[in-house]
């Protein structure tokens, strides 16, 4: 055998085991231990996701990668449900879409997502969901909470007022940094992040100053101070790279 | 009526807490779903978006419809949300949270339009209220 390119490997560990099945009637196999979004998008079928994130455990918290599976009425949110022999998967749908708009609805009728005066603006995957989903205006009432924004933090800012409870900075600071600075307060309609016991962020004792909330953070509810309207990218790849390397150093 | 799982459902109900309540015809249908609704939202985890939303969205629209201040696109709108709600939470919660309202709409429905066209009569007097742009 040639020796293995360093780059990702193509071929399956020798104890997993490939699944054929049809994803918008594409015949695609895929290791048994991948998730019906990853096997998609291998084979360049993209799904709207928000919560998840290459290099984070997932969740499944958004709804918005719920697919159909022939012989279930019941929809599979594709990011936690793994390949199976013979599956037939339908990733896009008159119904699915319906759903989709309708949850993306639910996140902006939810917090304050003014983009007009967001640092996130142009930037921010809430927003570019919208467009993608064609969500133009909102059936759903606005709920218009007033939220805090804490600005306690030297180098960033955390707006509640834009947060959609993704948990990714949650996850983030727990599995890739170790801090687990964030959590989240509350349930239901009033669930919250927090850093440490629901205190200022600047007056954190685990807060390492990192700063990979803010970069996997979707919208603009983590920014970086200093930054005007539109000016707040973020940068995630350094995520799927870090945990390729740590994966490597452990093998 | 035996009083088991199969015999429950097959009546659109559900075995367990409140699966059983006796009322008299004094009770308003639409307060009753907005009773459960409220409880619902209480309750709901906040983790997945159409539950934690959702259950918030359809109170708010339950309390409309229940002060007279909704007209037919809010009922509409209620039904939408009762299907995405329960297709799409992630767990039983969220999943049934919908099931009071579905329940009640299907046998009492005569009591929503009451209140939908007392809502519809202040609605032509008075401007409607803003639904406002994204």
């Amino acid at each position: 055998m040639s020796s293995r390119p360093s780059a990702k490997p193509a071929a399956p560990a020798p104890s997993s085991k490939v699944k054929t099945l049809t994803i918008d009637d594409r015949l695609v196999s895929a290791r048994e231990d991948e998730s019906i979004l990853d096997a998609a998008r291998d084979n360049g079928i993209q799904i709207p996701t928000l919560c998840n994130l290459d290099g984070l455990t997932p969740v499944g918290a958004c709804r918005l990668c719920m697919v159909e599976v022939k012989g279930s009425s019941r929809l599979f949110a594709s990011c936690v449900t793994m390949v199976g022999e013979g599956m037939e998967v339908v990733t896009d749908s008159e119904r699915l879409q319906k759903y989709r708009k309708t949850i993306v609805e639910l996140l902006f009728s939810e917090r304050n997502h003014v983009c007009a005066v967001c640092v996130s603006n142009g930037h921010c995957e809430l927003q570019n969901l919208a467009q993608l989903l064609g969500v133009t205006h909102l059936t759903v009432p606005y709920l218009n909470p007033k939220l805090p924004v804490d600005a306690s933090h030297e180098r960033f800012v955390n707006d509640h007022n834009r947060c959609v409870l993704c948990q990714r900075c949650v996850r983030v600071c727990g599995e890739v940094e170790g801090a687990h600075t964030w959590d989240i307060n509350g349930r239901g309609i009033g669930a919250r992040v927090i850093t440490d016991l629901n205190q200022p962020w600047g007056s954190s004792e685990t807060c390492t100053g990192c700063g990979k909330c803010v970069q996997v953070c979707p919208t603009g509810a983590l920014t970086e101070k200093g930054k005007s309207v539109r000016e707040m990218s973020k940068r995630t790849r350094f995520l799927p790279y870090l945990t390729m390397m740590r994966e490597d150093r452990s093998e | 009526m035996p009083c088991d799982y199969e015999s429950l459902a097959k009546l659109g109900s559900i075995m367990g807490s409140g699966g059983m309540i006796v009322m008299d015809e004094t009770s308003s249908m639409v307060d009753v779903a907005k009773f459960f609704m409220e409880f619902c939202m209480d309750e709901s985890c906040g983790k997945c978006v159409p539950c934690r939303v959702g259950t918030a969205q359809m109170h708010e629209l339950l309390r409309q419809i229940s002060a007279g201040e909704a007209t037919a696109r809010e009922l509409a709108l209620l039904e939408h949300l009762c299907e995405v709600v329960k297709s799409t939470s992630l767990c039983g919660l969220g999943q049934s949270a919908p099931n009071p309202v579905a329940s009640t709409l299907h046998y009492f429905r005569e009591e929503y339009e009451a209140k939908i066209a007392a809502g519809e009569a202040a609605a032509a007097g008075h401007t409607p209220p803003a639904g406002g742009a994204a």
